[in-house]
């Protein structure tokens, strides 16, 4: 009964958001139909969709979307690789541990794109410096998240693992790791947040070389034709990936776990 | 009855060392339990009770002296030795009822296959009364529904002697005399040796065959009572009632500064009814 409910009022307010979008979709296309604004630069929606249908269809703006999605998904994987490196040396030795928090203090107020110029001198301007810009923006809440995580695995659970038997890494697989599973979602979900926009920001300064590039450089490349219906079809696409990823990867994971364990975070 | 001796407890001292500052937390305790035995350890909180348990279950090592369960010397946690905590976050919260139960099952490797584990794990929650409840997240029970499954998990891997370490003290009253009356009749059944930490007087002369007694500063055994009751008790027994004033009186003692200084501020208290009943009139 008071699942039901939940549901409808659930139901209600995803059927309020899609109409206040279409609502402020349909808005933007009235005001350039007023002509108040040069279209140049404020192009009507119905132009940006169809630039959106063309750039999809024609295959570059999928090429793009996939080159993206190939840079991130290489820079996090190695930034999850990274942590998990860095966060097996923090909780072996003491030592490190301080050392990890001390880094974290200092580095994670840096933003990602801020290492870049610095990255360009030492990598050239390829992609390989757009994945060291990801890394870089994604590991510091990567490995907060997990650091928090595993500490807050309540001891009992910890000796109980003991007392059946279970040491080291079997201890950290069947009980740390599990015990730290909404830590380590939320510092995906943050992670792949940063690695997004790491990538299009470095992108937007020195494009890609070689005729190769994710969104980001799709984006700028319009924008210095001044395709401004494509650096706006570009712009939605991102958003549509972030909502995809959001609603079809993590809040399925964290249905199917977190919430169904009553595990939340914080 | 005879009862062979199995955990024999010898000279043990455990020191923690907190701020620069040696605590003494258990002086030269010493004594043993026959196997099949209940024992309930009693005493003011710090009196260390728990740590003695630890100590029993390998998670603590002693700072001198030795346990040894049937003459083998204690060096670490063991699944012959399982302990039940008060916690309510004992249970794997990823995992079901029926899961905590088989994961315990299947990292001390018994049960052949995961069908046969299931079929032993499901004989435990129905020991503990909670058929029904197989496919529950913990976070979806009670918490005396948490430590029925603690109990069937500690239970199902077969340990000689099961260490709980005041297990009812977070619930109310009811359901913590519903839970004694179950333990009971599991340990009749079962012929686990039980060791129970409590600081509840009458949980203790409920349950135990022997009723330790502790006091504090340092940690030491001050008395050990046998507790003759006849099953099931009462608390409205007469001997009970004898029981629980001894053991109250070994716990309820005050030192002498304190009782004077209880005195004086009862005499303020009482001067000072007395004049306001003068100006009031």
């Amino acid at each position: 009964m008071v699942k039901a409910r939940e549901e409808k009022t659930e139901r209600k307010k995803t059927l309020n958001q899609v109409l206040f979008i279409i609502g402020a979709l349909l808005g933007w296309e009235l005001m350039a139909w007023t002509g108040w604004f040069p279209p140049l630069l404020f192009p009507k929606m119905s132009q940006v969709l169809i630039h959106l249908w063309a750039g999809l269809s024609g295959g570059e703006l999928l090429a793009r979307v996939a080159f993206s999605l190939y840079i991130i998904g290489l820079g996090l994987s190695l930034a999850v690789v990274t942590a998990a490196l860095v966060t097996t040396g923090a909780m072996l030795s003491p030592l490190i541990s301080d050392w990890v928090q001390a880094l974290m203090a200092v580095l994670h107020p840096l933003p990602g794109i801020a290492i870049l110029p610095v990255i360009i001198l030492w990598l050239g301007t390829g992609s390989r410096s757009i994945v060291a810009v990801i890394w870089f923006s994604s590991l510091w809440p990567l490995i907060a998240n997990l650091h928090t995580g595993l500490r807050s695995v309540p001891t009992t659970q910890i000796e109980v693992g003991r007392n059946l038997g279970l040491k080291g890494s079997q201890l950290v697989r069947s009980i740390l790791l599990p015990g730290a599973f909404p830590y380590i979602l939320t510092g995906l979900r943050v992670g792949w947040a940063r690695a997004w926009q790491a990538s299009v920001a470095a992108e937007m300064v020195f494009g890609a070389s070689g005729g190769e590039g994710g969104l980001g450089w799709f984006i700028y490349k319009k924008r210095f034709f001044l395709e401004i219906p494509s650096v706006f079809a570009g712009m939605i696409l991102i958003i549509l990936i972030g909502l995809l990823v959001e609603r079809l990867c993590f809040e399925e994971v964290e249905r199917r776990t977190v919430r169904r364990w009553g595990m939340t975070a914080e | 009855m005879f009862k062979p001796e199995e955990l024999v407890i010898k000279k043990l001292d455990k020191n923690f060392y907190a701020g620069g500052k040696c605590i003494n937390a258990l002086a030269q305790v010493d004594f043993t339990v026959g196997r099949g035995e209940f024992v309930n350890l009693i005493g003011p909180s710090g009196c260390g009770k728990s740590t003695l348990l630890r100590c029993i279950a390998g998670f603590e090592k002693p700072t001198s002296g030795r346990v040894s369960l049937d003459g083998r010397e204690i060096t670490g946690p063991g699944v012959e030795r399982m302990m039940v905590f008060q916690s309510f976050e004992q249970l794997f919260p990823w995992f079901t009822v029926l899961e905590n139960i088989m994961f315990a099952l299947k990292v001390t490797g018994m049960g052949a296959s995961r069908a046969e584990r299931r079929e032993i794990a499901r004989t435990y929650v129905a020991m503990v009364g909670l058929t029904g409840f197989d496919d529950f997240y913990p976070h979806q029970l009670s918490g005396g529904m948490k430590q029925r499954v603690a109990i069937a998990r500690a239970l199902s891997v077969r340990p000689r002697i099961l260490l709980m370490d005041e297990p009812f003290g977070s619930l109310d009253a009811l359901t913590r005399l519903t839970l004694q009356e179950e333990l009971i009749r599991i340990w009749e059944e079962t012929g686990v040796t039980i060791l129970f930490v409590t600081h509840n007087i009458e949980e203790a002369i409920m349950l135990g065959d022997r009723i330790v007694v502790f006091e504090t500063n340092p940690g030491r055994i001050k008395e050990i009572l046998p507790n003759p009751l006849a099953r099931p008790r009462s608390p409205e027994a007469k001997e009970f009632n004898l029981i629980w004033e001894q053991i109250h009186a070994l716990l309820g003692f005050k030192n002498p500064e304190q009782m004077r200084a209880e005195k004086k501020v009862a005499k303020l208290f009482r001067g000072e009814r007395e004049l306001s009943c003068l100006t009031n009139l």
